[in-house]
Formats: structure tokens, C-alpha cells, sequence
């Protein structure tokens, strides 16, 4: 298809095999530092936990990592358990995500766009790392601190993490248990 | 003849109809009006921004019912993030998702108006048959058939313990289960709310039904209504499908609760000489504090709410006063909403779970200079209720806040979390005051909710300082009506549902005189 596109119009046009190659030279020189900038910036490419409607791999992540924080002492111990709990709770995250009005749907999309992308995480919540580095106490104390932050957007930042995160874990049937809630007196479980 | 439902999302092609009314809102004010229009020979078009469910599909997941029944998937708030605001929305409005307590108006509700705003219809005397009429037809009835459950019980043994005054709250429920799932639909049909009552007569006196429509306009020329222009929302009432439903009718009732009605006003153009159009709009602001109790309270079970006090609601000072309720305990309500921290701390929360009591202290907004509301604006279109949190307000939430951990201590509870950033467990009276003195309380560290949204158009007498008169018309544009909880000029200082209900059967029996 490439081919075809450039063979009749290639001489005509003037454009010289060596300025193609040269523009191509740029153009990958200009797709590595996007990568460089994407790694750097983005927290690298990471693949996707799961087949989402709204959440972009990293947001994954970064959301399984803060439910990791957020929730422990909840979730399972057991290490692939508690994987498998983390991969529900990012798809319950994005089931709500879907469901929110499209102005607070973009919003909220954003904010964790931000979150994801280490400039713009840097400014709204002083972190330059990802969210998959450092330790669950590291984080807890990161998380801690926009709780109590002078900054509304901040605070506003530790609320929306902790509505979809905990949102996302006791939304689903399978925390009741761990609660004590035996489940509702009447249950149409066929409607979810 | 069947009744004529239509779920707008299906539509394949613009719909034009007519009718003599066209009703905004099936919520309280919505469908009362709507049953006693038909029934007086009337041409009635309901239109609903939520869908027509049974009690069948209701899920007892509140995971799956939120996005179905409340606006915004209960994420609505107020416009600077302060203060979660849970609405309904679907057929019946908010009456399918309230816990059913049922106050009359209280007499020093209604002498404030009468004083404040110069109401000559508004007293207890001429409210009387409205309020007996909508009790009978709702069944609603002091709770006898159960006792208390643990969580109400508690509230009611703490202020026993201290003094206080309080009693059995009425329900409006028929065979009730005791099931607690008031707030995610009753799955029996027990609730008398008005997807089970109102709509289907209004229906069955052959008023027409338009689910999944979200009203963009009231079209008025020269002065008078011609009718509304809407869209058809999708199947979960998020997007537009593009669809548009044309309507002429000589009269339109705005019934889409108080942060909407107020919006379509704005959104229509409606003439607003007072330029109160939005303005003092009331949420029954909540703080709220949780008690761990030696023994299972299991908050999530029985009737949410059955016992009430209001000792502390109108104080001899000029502070806030406030009504306490229980709050029911559902695992992701409990769990998101009313604990805010993470890690170890939360995990201990978690494990109270069955042993957790809640409270609520509703301030009762609207009757004080510095409680004056908020105000509805537009925003890209949509509504948005900017509500600023005052000073005032706030020491009114946490002077709730302090009486609550004094009903939870003295109910027996082992130690009080208050809904707060800065949580902590307060085991004596001693200690949750000095906390009380020493926690900052910015914007977001005192989560503040409501479940109670009233005003923004407000009645009254005169043109220069109301909205609608006090039957709920438009003082300027002929053929619309106000018919909702928008129209009370302060908050109710009791939950809202029977004010709004005795209101709109008068008013729209008054109206139906007018349009026979």
C-alpha cells in the first residue's frame, strides 16, 4: 500500500530517495525520544491487566498498586490471591468508571491520566516514581499526606483514589465475607 | 386499555406529541401530580430522566443498584466537591431509594414561612387534610410491626440513657419485611413509594409514561407555555441518543426535584424578576459519627430508620439546630463513604463491621442568615449547586458531630469514629472534646452529606421575593407550575418526602381546577 503511494508521485514531487530516508531518520528519531519521554514520563510501557473500557494500562496498575496500599490488612495474604483480587478490584474500578455521567466520567478519566503521567503526577501529588516503586509504607505515607494536604486538589486526589479503590473491593460479593456480612435477607443475585 | 409506556432509549425515530400537561419528574412532587391530574379527566404526559424497573429487577448489590437509581451513580455532589449529595433517579424519583421516615412539616417550619415569607396557606390548620389524605393513601404509620433494629435501637437507648427526648419514626410501608434494602429498592414492594402507587394510577387514568428523556427546554412564547423539548437518553440514562421528543401542551409542571427544577428554569429562560431562581437551594447538611459496640448490631438489617430525636433541633440560641437519625449500615455505603482511611487503620474498621452503629445530624438549613443554601447554576448546560460551607454551618455539623458520640457513649458503644479525615477512636467524652478543639476541620477533612435536597424555587406571595406562588405557580409565565420539594423556602428540618407529598396534592388539586 506504501508502495503504491509513493512510486508515481516519487520523482515527480522531487522528493530524493536520500531526503526520504533522511525525513524517515527523523521521524524514528523523533518516535525514540517519544519513547524515551513515554518511558520516562509514562512508567514505562506495562502491559494491561485486563481488557478495559476506560483505563489505560498504566491507570491499571497504578490502581491495583493503591488498592494494594490502600486495602492491606484486608486482602488476601496469599500472593496470588491477593493478585486476583487486585485484577477484580481494577475491573470493578473501570465498571464504575463506565457508569458515571460523561462529564464526571472525562473528569475523573483525567485525574488518573494525570496520576499516570509523571510531569503532571509531579505536580498534583510530588511524585516523580511510579506508583510501582517503593514500598507499601512509602506509598501509605504518600497517600497520608494528600489526606491531610493544605491543598484541596490534593485532598480532592486522596478521595476519588479511595471512593474507586474501596469502591471497587466492596462493591463485589466476593468481600462480603470478609466483613461478616452475610449478604442481603432477599437476593436476586440474577441481577447482579 | 394498557397503559402507554415508552422507554425513550428504544426510539428510532424524533417523537412530536401533545398533551394538556406535561410532568417533569415522577419523584414525590412528580407523581402525585401526576395521579391527581389524570384522574381529574386531564391529558398527562409523565417524563422520567431514569428508567421504569420492577421490583424484581432491583439488585441488593449496591454496586449495581447506584448506577441504576441514583443520580450520578450516588457520586453527585456539590459544585467545589464538599458535600455528596444522594438523589434518586428513575420512575417513582427518590421515593424508591429513601429509607420511607415520614414527618409532617414541623409547626415551626411552617410559622417561619408564615412569618419569614408572608404564606397565608402554609399552616399546620390548612395543611391538615392534605397531610391525613397522602398518610392514608401511603400507608404511613408509626413502625409497630418490628421493634427497632440494633442500630436504631442504639440510638434510642443513648438518649434514653442521657434525657433526651425521642420516638418512633412513621413509615410509609404495607406488609414490610424487614428486609433494610430500602435504599437500593424494595425488593417486595412493601415501600409505598411512588413507583408502586402514585405512577400506576396516574397510569391507569390513562396518563402516558416517557422513561430515559431528559427535558432540555420549557418552550414559552409571549409570555405563556407551549410545551417542552427533550432527548432521549440511552439505556442507562448517561447520553443522549440523538434522539429529540417534541411535546405542545398548555401547562408543564417542573416536578424534577431541587437542584433540577431550578436547572430547566434557568436552562428554559423562564423570567425571574425576584432573581431567587436558583438561589437558596437546601441539602439538610449531615455529619455523622460511627460507634462500636460491644455486641452485634448488624446495621445492615431491619427498617433503616425508626427512632429520631429532636432534642437538639430547635435550640433557645442562635446555633444550628439539628435532628438525629440512625443510618443504615450496607457494606459498600459503610466501607467507601463513611470510613475514610487506608492500610491498618481501615482493616480494623473492617472487622467492626458487624458491631458498627451510625448516626446522622442533619442541620436544619435554610433559617439562618449564615445558613442560607446554596445556589443552582448552570454549568456547560447542566446543573450545578454551588453550596458554600460556612463557618457557621460547619460548627453546627461538628456541635452534631460532639452530640452524637455522646448518644453513642452513653448507648454503651466502646469507642466512637467520627466521619472525619482525622478519625479517630474517641472512648469518653473527655477525649472526643479535646479532639473536637484540636482537629482542623478544612473543606474536605469533615465529609459532610445529604440525602434531603430542597428550594431553589421558592414559594411565596410576592413576585419580588419568590419564585412560584404558593400553590406553585409561576408568578410571571403562564401554564407552569413548580411542584416539588424546590419550592420550600427553607430546609423542612424533618425528612422531606410527606412535606412534598401534602404539597403537591394540594397544589395540583388546585391546579386541576384551574385546567378543567
Amino acid at each position: 500500500m506504501a508502495a503504491r503511494t509513493l512510486g508515481p508521485d516519487f520523482g515527480q514531487k522531487g522528493i530524493t530517495r536520500r531526503r526520504l530516508l533522511g525525513g524517515s531518520a527523523l521521524v524514528l528519531a523523533g518516535i525514540s525520544l517519544g519513547g524515551w519521554f513515554a518511558a520516562r514520563f509514562t512508567d514505562g510501557r506495562v502491559e494491561p491487566l485486563l481488557t478495559a473500557n476506560w483505563l489505560a494500562p498504566q491507570q491499571q496498575h497504578m490502581l491495583a498498586r493503591v488498592a494494594d496500599v490502600m486495602l492491606d490488612g484486608v486482602l488476601d495474604s496469599q500472593p496470588q490471591a491477593r493478585t486476583e483480587q487486585l485484577h477484580w478490584i481494577v475491573a470493578n474500578i473501570d465498571a464504575a468508571v463506565d457508569g458515571l455521567p460523561p462529564v464526571l466520567r472525562q473528569d475523573t478519566c483525567k485525574l488518573l491520566a494525570m496520576l499516570a503521567f509523571a510531569p503532571s503526577r509531579l505536580l498534583l501529588v510530588a511524585r516523580w516514581q511510579s506508583w510501582q516503586d517503593g514500598s507499601r509504607q512509602e506509598l501509605e505515607a504518600l497517600l497520608l499526606t494528600l489526606q491531610d494536604s493544605p491543598s484541596q486538589l490534593r485532598r480532592i486526589v486522596y478521595r476519588v483514589l479511595r471512593d474507586l479503590v474501596s469502591g471497587g473491593f466492596y462493591a463485589d460479593r466476593r468481600s462480603w465475607a470478609s466483613l461478616g456480612y452475610p449478604g442481603p435477607l432477599i437476593d436476586n443475585r440474577a441481577n447482579g | 386499555m394498557a397503559a402507554q409506556i415508552i422507554d425513550a432509549s428504544t426510539l428510532q425515530d424524533d417523537l412530536k406529541l401533545s398533551a394538556d400537561v406535561v410532568v417533569v419528574g415522577t419523584g414525590a412532587g412528580g407523581a402525585y401530580t401526576a395521579q391527581v391530574l389524570s384522574a381529574a379527566g386531564l391529558d398527562v404526559l409523565m417524563l422520567e430522566a431514569g428508567g421504569y424497573y420492577r421490583a424484581e429487577q432491583f439488585s441488593q448489590n449496591e454496586a449495581v443498584a447506584m448506577p441504576m437509581l441514583y443520580q450520578q451513580s450516588a457520586a453527585q455532589r456539590s459544585a467545589d466537591q464538599a458535600i455528596l449529595i444522594l438523589q434518586g433517579q428513575a420512575v417513582g424519583g427518590t421515593t424508591v431509594v429513601n429509607w420511607t421516615s415520614s414527618f409532617r412539616t414541623p409547626e415551626r417550619t411552617l410559622a417561619h414561612w408564615t412569618e419569614a415569607y408572608a404564606h397565608r396557606h402554609s399552616t399546620p390548620q390548612a395543611l391538615a387534610p392534605w397531610f391525613s389524605q397522602v398518610e392514608q393513601e401511603l400507608n404511613i404509620q408509626p413502625w409497630t410491626a418490628f421493634e427497632p433494629n440494633s442500630n436504631n435501637a442504639a440510638l434510642a437507648r443513648g438518649c434514653a440513657a442521657l434525657g433526651l427526648s425521642y420516638a418512633t419514626i412513621r413509615r410509609n410501608v404495607k406488609a414490610c419485611a424487614n428486609t433494610g434494602l430500602c435504599g437500593v429498592g424494595c425488593p417486595i414492594n412493601a415501600k409505598q413509594s411512588m413507583l408502586v402507587t402514585t405512577v400506576p394510577k396516574a397510569l391507569a387514568s390513562g396518563a402516558r409514561l416517557i422513561s430515559r428523556v431528559r427535558v432540555r427546554q420549557i418552550v414559552h412564547r409571549e409570555s405563556r407555555v407551549q410545551g417542552i423539548v427533550a432527548d432521549a437518553l440511552d439505556g442507562r440514562s448517561l447520553d443522549s441518543t440523538g434522539r429529540t421528543i417534541q411535546v405542545s401542551a398548555r401547562h408543564v409542571v417542573a416536578a424534577a426535584g431541587a437542584i433540577r427544577s431550578p436547572g430547566l428554569l434557568l436552562r428554559s429562560d423562564v423570567p425571574d424578576p425576584s432573581g431567587l431562581l436558583g438561589a437558596r437551594t437546601f441539602l439538610h447538611p449531615v455529619s455523622s459519627a460511627v460507634g462500636v459496640m460491644p455486641e452485634r448490631v448488624n446495621g445492615y438489617a431491619g427498617a433503616p430508620q425508626s427512632v429520631y430525636s429532636d432534642a437538639f433541633l430547635w435550640p433557645d440560641s442562635q446555633d444550628l439546630g439539628f435532628k438525629l437519625e440512625a443510618t443504615p449500615l450496607l457494606p459498600m455505603f459503610t466501607m467507601a463513604l463513611l470510613d475514610r482511611s487506608i492500610g491498618a487503620a481501615h482493616a480494623d474498621f473492617a472487622k467492626r463491621f458487624p458491631f458498627l452503629h451510625a448516626q446522622v445530624a442533619l442541620m436544619r438549613d435554610g433559617f439562618h442568615p449564615q445558613a442560607s443554601g446554596g445556589k443552582v447554576r448552570l454549568k456547560d448546560g447542566l446543573e450545578s449547586l454551588d453550596y458554600p460551607v460556612t463557618d457557621y454551618l460547619r460548627r453546627g455539623l461538628l456541635q452534631g458531630m460532639r452530640r452524637m458520640i455522646e448518644v453513642q457513649l452513653a448507648a454503651g458503644a466502646r469507642y466512637v469514629l467520627p466521619w472525619h479525615a482525622h478519625s479517630k477512636p474517641l472512648r469518653n467524652l473527655a477525649q472526643a472534646e479535646r479532639w473536637l478543639a484540636q482537629t482542623p476541620h478544612p473543606d474536605v477533612s469533615l465529609p459532610i452529606g445529604s440525602a434531603h435536597v430542597m428550594g431553589g424555587c421558592l414559594m411565596g406571595p410576592d413576585a419580588s421575593r419568590s419564585v412560584v406562588d404558593e400553590f406553585g405557580n409561576h408568578h410571571v409565565l403562564q401554564g407552569l407550575s413548580v411542584i416539588d420539594g424546590s419550592i420550600f423556602p427553607s430546609s423542612i428540618g424533618a425528612n422531606p418526602q410527606l412535606s412534598i407529598y401534602a404539597f403537591a396534592l394540594r397544589n395540583a388539586t388546585t391546579l386541576a381546577a384551574q385546567l378543567s
